[in-house]
This record gives structure tokens, C-alpha cells and sequence, in this order.
């Protein structure tokens, strides 16, 4: 009666039934939300050393690397994130719970430090 | 009676509001963001390393972007709506109306951007040390 579940990701769309299209909707948006945040952590890490700006050179290099590497895992996250959402809407699951927020808060956190530092001891 | 052939159509309520169109404007900044960081690479990129080939990688970037924004409007549009454009009526046997039934590739797609802009930029702050 079915066709055969061809959507991405399979292991998505081959659990459970047809969501509420808002709560998926929702998901998605959520999804670009971080991934818009990923855009940003890297354009602050690369601006960071481009603009050649006058900070302590190790401590703005420390701070540029760490904004780079997070913007560059939080897709990874966030499309993992999606994928555990969108399968517990789809069998009326509780939803999961997540670190990334927390991560991110210790990340903001400690790029600010290092920003601090460089700025009090160039 | 049998006037408007347009006015009998039946309309479905669309029961999900605005979303679609929320999610739309998401994609919307959401490839803006990535086309404004692909053009800043494309002005920096050539000058770093001094080769104009290194103008593709931005170029590539703006292009997918623009593409991505195409691709979620598309969706937007054959999303079933009161008011506004008609939707192109679904094939029958089709799958069920909503973003999610059309899979996520370009969800996928919009994460492999972003992690390779992250590796890209990467490249350039290594490169920069040299």
C-alpha cells in the first residue's frame, strides 16, 4: 500500500509515522538556526586573525582556533541533534535532550577570556 | 453556477499557518549568511595565496548558497496554502505535503557547507602563521 521509504536519511524516515508538519517544520528551523551560529563562530574565528587586530598574537591564535573548530563541529552536532528530534516526533516519543547549548556556553566563555587576556597583556 | 472554475476548486486549510513560510524565511537567512561569507572568501582567498584560481571556492560557495535558497523555496511553494499562488497539484500516489517528505538532503547539504567553510577557514589561519 506504501511505497518503499526512500527519504533522507533513511533511518529518519523509516521509524514511526508522519509527524505533525509543524513540529517538523520547527525542527528544521531549529536546525538552521545552528547552523547559522556554526556560520558565525567561523567568520569570528577567521576575522579574528585576518584583520591582523592588536591583541597578545598566541592568545587571539588560541581564540580564533577554538571559534573555527566549534563552528566546524556544530553542524556535525546539530544534524545529529535533528536526526534524534525527528525520529522521537515520529513515534511520539519524549523528545532528547541535549549539550550542545552548554558546550557552546563554555565555548563563548572561554574564547572571551582569551580575548580579555590578549587584550590586557599585548 | 458554474462560474469561475477557480472559485469551485476546493481549497485545503493550511492547518500549519505560517510555518512553511517561517522555515522559508529561515533558509532565507540562512543562505544569505553563507553567501556573504562565501564572497568575503572570494575577495580574500585569491589575495592570500596569490593565484586567481583560488576565486572558485568562494564562487562555488555563493553559487550552492543561492541554489539552497532556490531549492527551500521551491518546497515552500508546493506546500498547500489559502491564499496566494495555487500549488502545483500533487501527482497521485505521491508522499504526504511538508518538508519533511521531501527528506533532508538540503539540510544535510547546508551542515557540509558549513563544515567545509569551518575546514576553509581553518586552512587560512594555519597558512597565515607560515
Amino acid at each position: 500500500m506504501t511505497a518503499p521509504e526512500r527519504r533522507f536519511p533513511r533511518s529518519v524516515f523509516g521509524v514511526g509515522a508522519e509527524p505533525d508538519a509543524r513540529f517538523t517544520l520547527a525542527n528544521e528551523r531549529t536546525f538552521l538556526a545552528w547552523i547559522r551560529t556554526a556560520l558565525a563562530l567561523v567568520a569570528g574565528g577567521v576575522a579574528l586573525e585576518t584583520l591582523g587586530l592588536d591583541l597578545q598574537p598566541g592568545l587571539r591564535l588560541a581564540a580564533s582556533l577554538v571559534l573555527i573548530v566549534a563552528g566546524t563541529v556544530v553542524p556535525v552536532i546539530a544534524w545529529s541533534g535533528w536526526m534524534r528530534v525527528e525520529r522521537a516526533l515520529r513515534r511520539g516519543a519524549p523528545l532528547p535532550s541535549t549539550i550542545v547549548g552548554v558546550c557552546l556556553a563554555v565555548v563563548v566563555g572561554v574564547v572571551g577570556v582569551l580575548v580579555l587576556l590578549g587584550v590586557l597583556l599585548r | 453556477m458554474t462560474g469561475d472554475p477557480r472559485a469551485a476548486a476546493p481549497r485545503k486549510p493550511a492547518p500549519d499557518g505560517l510555518q512553511p513560510e517561517r522555515t522559508e524565511l529561515a533558509w532565507r537567512r540562512t543562505a544569505l549568511s553563507m553567501a556573504a561569507f562565501s564572497l568575503v572568501g572570494a575577495r580574500l582567498l585569491p589575495a592570500l595565496f596569490g593565484d586567481a584560481r583560488w576565486l572558485l571556492p568562494g564562487a562555488a560557495g555563493a553559487v550552492l548558497a543561492g541554489w539552497l535558497w532556490l531549492a527551500s523555496r521551491g518546497r515552500h511553494l508546493r506546500y498547500p496554502r489559502t491564499s496566494g499562488p495555487s500549488p502545483a497539484p500533487a501527482p497521485p500516489g505521491s508522499p504526504p505535503f511538508g518538508p519533511a517528505s521531501t527528506g533532508a538532503g538540503l539540510l544535510a547539504l547546508a551542515g557540509g557547507m558549513v563544515v567545509a567553510l569551518g575546514l576553509g577557514g581553518l586552512a587560512v589561519v594555519v597558512h597565515l602563521l607560515r
